[in-house]
């Protein structure tokens, strides 16, 4: 018996919308909002802190590092207040939730999965149990010309996803997404397993294995943003430079296929360029969840489906976001700090709830 | 653009699902495959858009197409699938604007000329006043004239149509290949089109070729290849060819003994 051919279908989770005049006017303020928002973010955050600094001061700190001939008369504990602490602590900050955002989109884009985020192929069950390993058989860890935290996770978050592509490969052929997907939840539940039982075994460092799974930037420096910069510059410039591809794959990989693009290894290159950078910054802040699929679907919420938009913005935003995730991070407890990843998800929920009902709004 | 396909063989697994398969179609020319379910046209118009391997040759006018990069071979032949993939929140002139792809760099982004190009088949398809609208909103015939747009964009002489008017009504079927004719006048597109609705196969193609079991069987004009015999051995159905008074030909179901009683009966 012939079965009739179903109407051309749509994309899973989406529904119909008409871009309407509101909605225009709405995304140019916040592209406008998005470009502005990391530099007063960033602003705001050297000016508030724990040690009550004045804003003459801490600026002054600030201008006597710009090459132009401007001296600073704070004192050295002030300068090194906002030079090594504060300063280092924001870029950090702005770098991690880039990397998130960007990473969250890309993902979102080339797995056609709005649950996607940068942990789905299993970089935070990998960076877990590296962190957890490093802590638990490193007693001394001041010894090391680098912290091994941060390396053994960077490590482990590539084990995880390489084991996690070997998988899925060998998965159904023509189902490579799905395969994939599903290693990834195979792939972090045993690592997952391993990392839990690694700490029941070595339960004096629950807390400190406990503390960098929640997220944080307490221990950022000059030293970890040089240790990032470079893959999140680098990978960062390779998934801007894909956002385009990201928009032909929306129409699936036979379609892509027939439109000149390989859409297999696009998405090789896109899950690489991802991976690189959200292991380097999960090694650093731990893991921060939420970044990675609240501000891309923000910005989708607001300017659209289109990859050429929500790439760039959700860099922009992502830096914002997390500068003042951090800011509220470290001064609402102050002088304690709560963890970031905390703070991620208390912010950001509510926050996401009002997008999605102004958006509905918007005709 | 000259299609010439000799000996092609395209296998699954191992299993031959189209066999031997030649024929040449001349620049302008309208081929319709036509032939029961799971007969082979569709694998056929994947491998003759490059999008299944397959052994044989395939030259689009004296090029060898296995030997073009995917590239280049999407600026020769532009592929509409039976049920294409349309993102609802993607508007209609992104997706138009998809069909640049081939001619626009790896890393890149379209051009001034691009977006004209694009401008230009949403303006010749009606589809202008639609441009900012999610796809989502689009009814049948809106989309499959968006889902044209697209392969028009690729400014490909060959069209490569899987069952384009499956999902319309008998009215917007009927729009959609006349327009399918007009474009093919107008660009000098070269098409290839699989379809089931064999009255609408044989007013609109020059040729038909008729597959089963992965071969053609019967290859020629509507007259030649619709014939009650040669439709009933590959479709195991009883059908009837009947002259419409106007030159085409009308291919319709015969109705079943006891149908057919009923109505002398006026039941």
């Amino acid at each position: 018996m012939e079965v009739q051919a179903p109407p051309p279908r749509l994309s899973r989770g989406e529904r119909p919308t008409e871009v309407g005049p509101a909605r225009v006017r709405l995304g140019r303020w916040f592209i406008a909002g998005a470009c502005l928002a990391p530099v007063g973010a960033a602003l705001l955050a050297v000016l508030v802190g724990p040690a009550d600094l004045s804003p003459g001061t801490v600026l002054s700190v600030l201008a006597a590092k710009l090459p132009l001939g401007f001296h600073s008369h704070a004192s050295a504990l002030d300068a090194g207040i906002v030079w090594q602490i504060r300063t280092p602590r924001i870029v950090l900050g702005a770098l991690v939730g880039a990397t998130l955002a960007m990473a969250g989109a890309s993902y979102q884009g080339v797995f056609q999965n709005p649950l996607a985020d940068p942990y789905l192929l299993g970089v935070a069950a990998g960076a877990g149990l590296g962190a957890t390993l490093a802590v638990a058989a490193v007693a001394n860890p001041a010894s090391w010309s680098i912290d091994p935290v941060p390396l053994a996770a960077f490590v482990g978050a590539l084990v995880a996803v390489a084991l996690t592509y070997v998988l899925g490969r060998s998965g159904q052929r023509g189902r490579t997404t799905t395969s994939l997907i599903l290693a990834g939840v195979a792939v972090g539940s045993f690592f997952t397993a391993i990392q839990t039982y690694t700490q029941q075994r070595n339960t004096p460092t629950l807390m400190q294995v406990y503390s960098w799974i929640l997220g944080g930037l307490s221990t950022a420096d000059w030293q970890q943003v040089e240790l990032i910069a470079p893959y999140v510059g680098v990978c960062g410039v390779v998934l801007l430079s894909s956002r385009r591809l990201l928009d032909v794959m929306a129409v699936g990989d036979e379609e892509a296929d027939s439109l000149g693009v390989k859409a297999g290894q696009i998405r090789l290159l896109i899950v690489i360029a991802s991976t690189l950078a959200t292991a380097a910054v999960v090694a650093v802040s731990g893991l921060v969840g939420f970044v990675g699929i609240i501000v891309p679907h923000t910005v989708r919420l607001v300017v659209g489906p289109s990859y050429r938009r929500i790439l760039p913005l959700s860099i922009l935003v992502g830096a914002a976001f997390l500068i003042l995730a951090d800011l509220v991070a470290r001064t609402v407890l102050s002088p304690a700090e709560v963890p970031l990843g905390v703070v991620t998800a208390f912010v950001g929920a509510p926050f996401f709830l009002v997008v999605l009902r102004q958006s509905r709004r918007a005709p | 653009m000259r299609v010439t396909v000799t000996d092609l063989r395209v296998a699954y697994d191992g299993h031959e699902v189209v066999s031997g398969v030649s024929f040449a179609l001349e620049p302008g020319g309208w081929l319709c495959l036509i032939g029961p379910n799971g007969s082979g046209k569709t694998t056929l118009l994947r491998a003759l858009g490059g999008l299944r391997e397959f052994g044989g040759e395939v030259r689009f006018d004296d090029e060898v197409i296995a030997t073009q990069k995917r590239r280049r071979l999407a600026r020769s032949v532009a592929y509409v699938p039976q049920r294409p993939v349309l993102p609802a929140t993607m508007t209609v002139r992104d997706y138009v604007l998809l069909g640049r792809t081939p001619y626009i760099a790896f890393f890149g982004s379209e051009s001034r000329h691009d977006r004209a190009v694009a401008t230009e088949v949403l303006d010749r398809l009606d589809l202008t006043g639609f441009a900012a609208r999610g796809l989502g909103s689009l009814s049948g015939g809106e989309a499959q004239r968006a889902v044209l747009g697209r392969a028009l964009a690729q400014q490909a002489p060959l069209l490569l149509l899987d069952e384009p008017t499956a999902a319309l009504d008998p009215g917007h079927g009927q729009h959609v290949l006349e327009l399918v004719d007009t474009l093919r006048e107008e660009r000098q597109l070269t098409v290839i089109s699989a379809m089931h609705d064999l009255t609408l196969a044989g007013q609109f193609a020059d040729r038909l070729a008729l597959i089963a079991a992965g071969r053609i069987i019967a290859d020629g004009t509507a007259r030649a290849v619709l014939n009650e015999k040669t439709l009933a051995r590959h479709y195991g159905a009883e059908l009837r060819v009947i002259e419409d008074g106007l030159g085409g030909i009308v291919v319709l179901p015969r109705p079943h003994p006891r149908r057919a009683r009923w109505r002398e009966d006026g039941r």
